[in-house]
């Protein structure tokens, strides 16, 4: 009841000051100072309902989401399993532990001219930087949640006769999951970034949010810049919502 | 001998990862100039250091690293502090941090380049604009969770709100503080060189495109080395602050 | 002896020796709200004590005696009543009434000495006097020697010494204890309650003692109060009537175990009275 009083509140909140901003970014652009190349709300609203209207914003936002998913899952799934694996067996553990002290620190963004000269300028890359860039994380707070496991939850399970291969998705799994959510989120984030900045760097031809803005830019068309800003935002927000609500019907348990 | 093997057990993984590259290079399955061999991208590396592009560009970037950095902390701390003091700044404020958080805020990099020019001032908001969130989420959930004891016993002690803020409130919350420096500084360095890698005519990102549209694979490799170790160095002299300050 | 002697169910007054009035504390009550609902945790509680009285209080699990403390406190505000220290009504938390909770409040930051230094400079004791207080009372509870040590380098016995140690530094009027020996083993408890018992007969403090142990209570106090179940009032006051200074053997005695035993059967008065199910009980 409070909760989901609060959760109202909360939503009224965001929307009353949403709208507030938008309003004084109207007000603003209709003022003589203000910069004439930042487009009005209602222009760019206009361009974004013209993207959807025409239809032709689907294929940029279609090959973006392809690039991020495929990146996303295999980050999920080379990042968790492995994570799981390093934290569970724990020769493994010591295997990796160099690795990610080694690899962890580098700015993985710095790889991409490196990716370019390699791969130029195809999906590969980019798919290859997100999975960089988001794999870390993902690995790392998985490795922590399986390693943060009470042992007596392992030893009981043990003692009521479990075997091991059981106790990895009976006990580990669930008991880490708070955790590897938690590193899925931050990998979701990172490869929304990636996602967009892999598009615009190096990149002349092609399609992509990140593309689109570039060839906006370099048109001078800033309203179609800042509606593709706004399209990113809102799959970037989307995603991480879809993620939280996966969150809570699987980890219906916590919070309680 | 022990000592040996002992050594290649521990750092078995990045062995076969060294020993694999090197394979491939000896295997000349790709050309030298695109996939350069251990040794010579460690000798560009130690060439690079004495060239003065390398200095000036990472100085540069550097500058807007630490300015992007200091503002986030300058002004995202007083505010994850006063939204875990006020109820009412937090209903304010939780919109924009919580929702705010998950989207991609660099998308908006293109518009502070029309705003604030080509130069460090773009590229500095870019930084700042990231920073912060990590700054006040975690400065605002260490404050809300310092000991309520704590403060109880500092207001048994006789102490004055102002001492109490000071002297017990801001040191409980430190910890956490330093938890969303860690979180932010290594995304400020990404963001410094990624928004240097979309546009930008100096910094270590630019040089970095630079050096990989010249196809020279292993000075681009050797800056890359030099980034991460900078990275590294960066996130070692925090943890240094960090252990003299918060050492408890 | 018999139980029946010593107990009393009006305030107590010695007879011999009329004692000034430390801390009263009259008509108590306390109602949280909780989502909307009203749950009276303190329906009214009377106590008084004199200067120098060591005062437990005991009482099944949630009754609130906790609560009651932090109210004389004045970190939690009170429904209704009135509590006074030396006859001031107080109110919010002040340094006339030194507190030690359960778990360790030493500030980790500070080193041990600065942790006990801490009210001092709070309430700006000359500099000269803040040293000799701090080295005093660091003697007192025989932790001198780790005043350079920062708290997490303390075991937990030591922690809640150097925690004495800061209470009593700024010379509170009455010293309020919440389980301050809760989270320590048995026999850390044991050795805490001979110190404590030292330690109080040289400072001559009035405390009010909030424990669940009774062989504690027993062994400490010179009354024992008894709450009830929520909503709490005061079921028995208790006079121990043991010989001081107490030894440790003492807890063997007939005595002792006769006022043990007595407590004993009091809170499981309590503890059964939910299942007969009256809300009556407080009568």
């Amino acid at each position: 009841m409070l909760s989901s009083f609060k959760k109202s509140r909360f939503i009224v909140i965001s929307l009353v000051e949403l709208l507030l901003f938008l309003s004084l970014w109207q007000l603003l652009s209709m003022t003589d100072w203000f910069p004439t190349y930042v487009s009005s709300p209602a222009v760019v609203l206009g361009i974004i309902s013209e993207f959807f209207m025409t239809g032709e914003v689907f294929p940029h936002i279609g090959i973006s989401l392809y690039r991020s998913i495929v990146g996303f899952l295999l980050v999920v799934l080379f990042g968790t399993g492995l994570g799981i694996l390093a934290g569970f067996f724990q020769p493994i553990g010591r295997f990796f532990d160099p690795v990610v002290s080694f690899f962890n620190p580098i700015p993985k963004i710095a790889l991409l001219p490196v990716f370019l000269v390699w791969f130029g300028v195809t999906d590969m890359t980019r798919i290859l930087i997100i999975f960089t860039s988001a794999f870390f994380p993902c690995f790392i707070a998985t490795l922590d949640g399986v390693r943060g496991i009470n042992k007596l939850y392992l030893w009981s399970a043990e003692n009521m006769g479990a075997s091991k291969f059981k106790m990895l998705y009976r006990v580990v799994l669930p008991a880490a999951l708070p955790k590897i959510f938690d590193g899925w989120r931050v990998a979701l984030a990172l490869t929304f970034v990636m996602m967009f900045s892999s598009e615009m760097i190096g990149s002349s031809t092609g399609k992509g949010l990140g593309f689109m803005i570039l060839n906006a830019d370099a048109y001078g068309r800033t309203d179609i810049v800042l509606a593709a800003v706004i399209v990113i935002a809102a799959l970037g927000f989307l995603f991480d919502r879809l993620l939280i609500g996966l969150r809570g019907r699987v980890l219906w348990w916590q919070n309680r | 001998m022990k000592a040996i093997k002992k050594f290649i057990v521990k750092y078995l993984a990045l062995i076969l990862i060294a020993l694999l590259w090197q394979g491939f290079v000896l295997a000349e399955l790709f050309p030298r100039q695109l996939f350069p061999g251990l040794g010579e991208i460690l000798l560009v590396f130690v060439e690079l250091l004495a060239t003065s592009d390398l200095w000036t560009n990472m100085g540069v970037t550097i500058y807007r690293i630490l300015i992007g950095f200091l503002l986030a902390a300058i002004v995202g701390i007083p505010i994850g502090i006063q939204m875990s003091r006020s109820s009412f700044i937090d209903d304010l404020m939780q919109p924009i941090f919580t929702a705010g958080y998950p989207i991609p805020r660099v998308a908006l990099y293109p518009i502070f380049v029309l705003l604030f020019g080509l130069g460090s001032g773009s590229k500095i908001f870019t930084i700042f604009l990231e920073c912060i969130f990590p700054i006040v989420v975690s400065t605002y959930y260490g404050a809300k969770s310092v000991n309520h004891l704590y403060v109880w016993s500092g207001q048994n002690m006789g102490a004055t709100d102002r001492k109490l803020f000071w002297k017990v409130f801001l040191p409980g919350t430190m910890p956490s503080i330093f938890t969303g420096f860690r979180i932010a500084l290594p995304i400020g360095v990404v963001i410094a060189v990624l928004t240097e890698m979309i546009s930008s005519n100096n910094g270590i990102g630019y040089f970095l495109v630079y050096l990989s549209a010249t196809l020279s694979q292993s000075k681009v490799l050797a800056v890359v080395i030099f980034i991460s170790l900078f990275g590294y160095g960066l996130d070692r002299l925090l943890l240094y602050v960090r252990n003299r300050y918060v050492y408890w | 002896m018999s139980c029946g002697s010593v107990m009393t169910r009006v305030v107590p007054v010695n007879k011999v020796e009329p004692k000034e009035s430390a801390i009263k504390i009259s008509n108590l009550r306390k109602v949280f709200e909780r989502k909307g609902e009203e749950i009276e945790a303190i329906k009214g509680i009377d106590l008084d004590i004199k200067e120098g009285e060591f005062v437990s209080v005991v009482g099944p699990s949630g009754c609130g005696k906790s609560t009651f403390l932090h109210i004389v406190g004045g970190f939690i505000e009170r429904t209704s009543g009135v509590v006074s220290v030396q006859g001031e009504e107080v109110g919010k938390p002040a340094p006339d009434r030194g507190m030690m909770f359960q778990e360790s409040t030493l500030f980790p930051w500070r080193k041990v000495y600065d942790n006990v230094a801490w009210g001092l400079e709070a309430q700006k004791f000359p500099k000269a006097d803040i040293k000799e207080r701090v080295e005093y009372f660091l003697k007192l509870v025989g932790l001198w020697e780790f005043k350079d040590n920062l708290p997490s380098e303390l075991s937990g016995g030591m922690k809640q010494r150097v925690s004495l140690a800061r209470v009593l530094a700024f010379d509170p009027k009455v010293l309020l204890m919440d389980e301050p020996f809760g989270a320590l083993d048995s026999q850390t408890r044991e050795t805490m309650q001979v110190e404590l018992q030292r330690i109080w007969s040289e400072s001559k403090k009035s405390v009010i003692f909030v424990t669940h142990d009774i062989e504690e209570a027993v062994y400490l106090s010179d009354y024992v109060v008894v709450l009830t179940k929520r909503p709490s009032v005061v079921k028995e006051i208790l006079k121990i009537e043991l010989p001081r200074p107490r030894e440790v053997s003492i807890r063997k005695s007939y005595d002792f175990i006769d006022y043990r035993n007595h407590i004993w059967d009091l809170l499981h008065e309590e503890e059964n009275v939910k299942s007969i199910g009256g809300q009556s009980n407080a009568e």
